[in-house]
Order: C-alpha cells, then structure tokens, then sequence
C-alpha cells in the first residue's frame, strides 16, 4: 500500500548506514549533542545543589543520587543498544552497526565504573558499607565485566568483522544480565534501596529532587551519544583507512 | 538555597568527602573519555591517508 513511500525511504537508511555518510553525519549532529549534555549538566548540577533540598534521612549525602542513578541507568541502556547493534551487525552483516555496538562499549563500562565509585561513595554513609556482595551490586560488577570481555575479545581478535560476530554474541548472551540487575531489587532480599521511579507508578521523591536527576540523567544520556558517535567515527577511518574518500578526507586535513 | 556560604558548601553536611569524591571522579572520567575520543579520532584522521598517492587518473 504504502510501497512508493517506503521504498526511498528504506534506501535512504542504508545511504545513511555507509561508512562515509555516517561519518559526515555523525560529524554534523556530536557538537550540538555535546552542548546539549553540557548545559543539562549545569542545569542539572544547579538543580541538585542549589534547589533540591537537603533529605531527611540522608542529608547531604543523597546528593550523589544525581550523578548515580543516571550513571547505573545510562550502564543498563547502553548496554541493551550495543546489543542490539551488535544483534543488527550479526544478522544483517551490516559494518555500521557492530561498528555502533564496538563504540559504545568503552562508554557503557565507563558509565558501569561510574556507578559503582558512586554508589560506594553513597553506600558508605547511608549502609556503613562500601560495598556488598548483594544482587544489585554483585550484577552491576558483572556489567562492567561484560563490556570489558567485549572489547578484550574484540581486541583480541585481528579480523574485524570476525571481531565483530564473536564479541557481538558475547554481548548478546550478556543481555540477560540487564533485567537480573533491574529487577535484582525485588527479586533478592538486597541492602541497596528500592527505585524512586518506576514506570507507571508515581515516584517517592519530591519534586525537585526528580527534576536534578531527569536533567542529570538527560545529560548522562547526551553525554553518551556525544562520546560513542566520536569513537564510532574514528573506528569508521580506522577500518577504512587505504580507501579513496578516507585518503581523501585525511589529505584536506593535512 | 541551601548554603550560607562556600564552606558549608564544601563541607556538604559532614558527607563532603563522599559527595565530591563521587562527583569528583565523574567529572574526571567523563574529561578523559571525552579528551581521549577526540584523540583516536584525530589520530584515526592523521593516519587515514593512502599509503602510497594513487596515480591520479
């Protein structure tokens, strides 16, 4: 019914997948990605330093639930898109989308690492404990495992696309561990606190806390797309490197 | 406003250390990555030419 439209415009997604097009697209759209994370990270800083008040039980300690929680959810979601490239790269044999999943990887283990320091920083005063070897925790650490043996099988591995297929089933067996550490609260009897948000319930905390941690979580989310289009478009002239527009591009630059 | 000035603004309640030791690290992780993929893709960028001119046709 619709063939005439869908037509050009499936063979404009795959004009879009090629290496060189992607690379000057993604070239256009990473400056104003960037500044978008940056203000709503000042926005977002102003907001839980200077407007949300002090907790009850926590006091100021809570405070580090802004760079938290949006580092544990940006782990989780980044890792669920990796997959689903390196899914799209598998099926499809499409280069574009592993070479996704193999830029994101290095910024999901840094949003991994990111929450676990915080969380230990926050655990300490609100449990008296830097660490437990707890279902929330305990998974998170797995997370971060996963997405180092991704790249470490990547890099071990001399052919790309044979890279691509191995370290692409590795993070699609690795799925499963998301929904054990989302879920891991209510599964297990656990030390680490239930969500304050929970989709289609209203959440328990005040109004400007959950404002601080939409905006931080926003600019955590900017803030990968900003950093995983930049890797993606220099694994892009890495693996292109010898062909004539990358050739091209490199003697414009010198 | 929740401060009356920059050191209760550091002191963070008593949880400084906990509070800035979580931003602090953040902020320098998100600096190094930041800086770093700047650099492959510019190394990527010097490192893209043809190893040989191609005759020009």
């Amino acid at each position: 019914m619709h063939d005439m439209t869908s037509a050009p415009s499936r063979l404009r997604v795959f004009h879009y997948a090629s290496p060189p097009e992607f690379y000057r697209l993604a070239g256009k759209a990473v400056p104003f990605v960037a500044a978008s994370a940056a203000i709503l990270a000042l926005v977002g800083l102003y907001l839980g330093f200077f407007v949300a008040p002090t907790d009850a039980q926590q006091g100021e300690a809570y405070r580090i639930m802004f760079v938290h929680v949006p580092a544990a959810w940006m782990a989780m979601f980044v890792y669920v898109v990796m997959a689903f490239w390196a899914a799209v790269g598998f099926i499809l044999n499409t280069r574009m989308s592993s070479i996704m999943a193999s830029a994101l990887a290095p910024t999901g283990a840094t949003m991994a690492f990111l929450a676990l320091w915080t969380g230990a920083l926050w655990g300490r005063p609100a449990w008296g404990t830097y660490w437990d070897w707890d279902a929330r925790m305990t998974s998170t650490l797995i997370l971060l495992f996963l997405y180092m043996g991704f790249m470490a099988l990547h890099n071990a591995i001399d052919d790309a696309r044979r890279a691509d297929r191995a370290a692409g089933v590795l993070a699609l067996v690795g799925v499963v561990n998301v929904p054990i550490i989302y879920f891991s609260v209510q599964w297990w009897n656990s030390l680490h606190q239930g969500s304050s948000i929970t989709l289609g319930r209203a959440p328990t905390i005040a109004a400007p806390m959950l404002a601080a941690m939409l905006v931080m979580a926003l600019a955590f989310w900017m803030y990968c797309i900003a950093a995983a289009l930049t890797r993606a478009r220099a694994i892009v002239l890495e693996r292109e490197r010898g062909a004539e527009w990358v050739d091209a591009l490199a003697r414009e630059r010198a | 406003m929740n401060w009356g000035g920059w050191r209760e603004f550091l002191n963070m309640g008593g949880y400084g250390g906990y509070v800035w030791g979580a931003y602090g690290v953040v902020a320098l992780v998100v600096l190094i990555e930041s800086v770093a993929v700047r650099l492959r893709l510019a190394r990527a960028l010097r490192a893209g030419r043809a190893p040989r001119a191609r005759p020009r046709s």
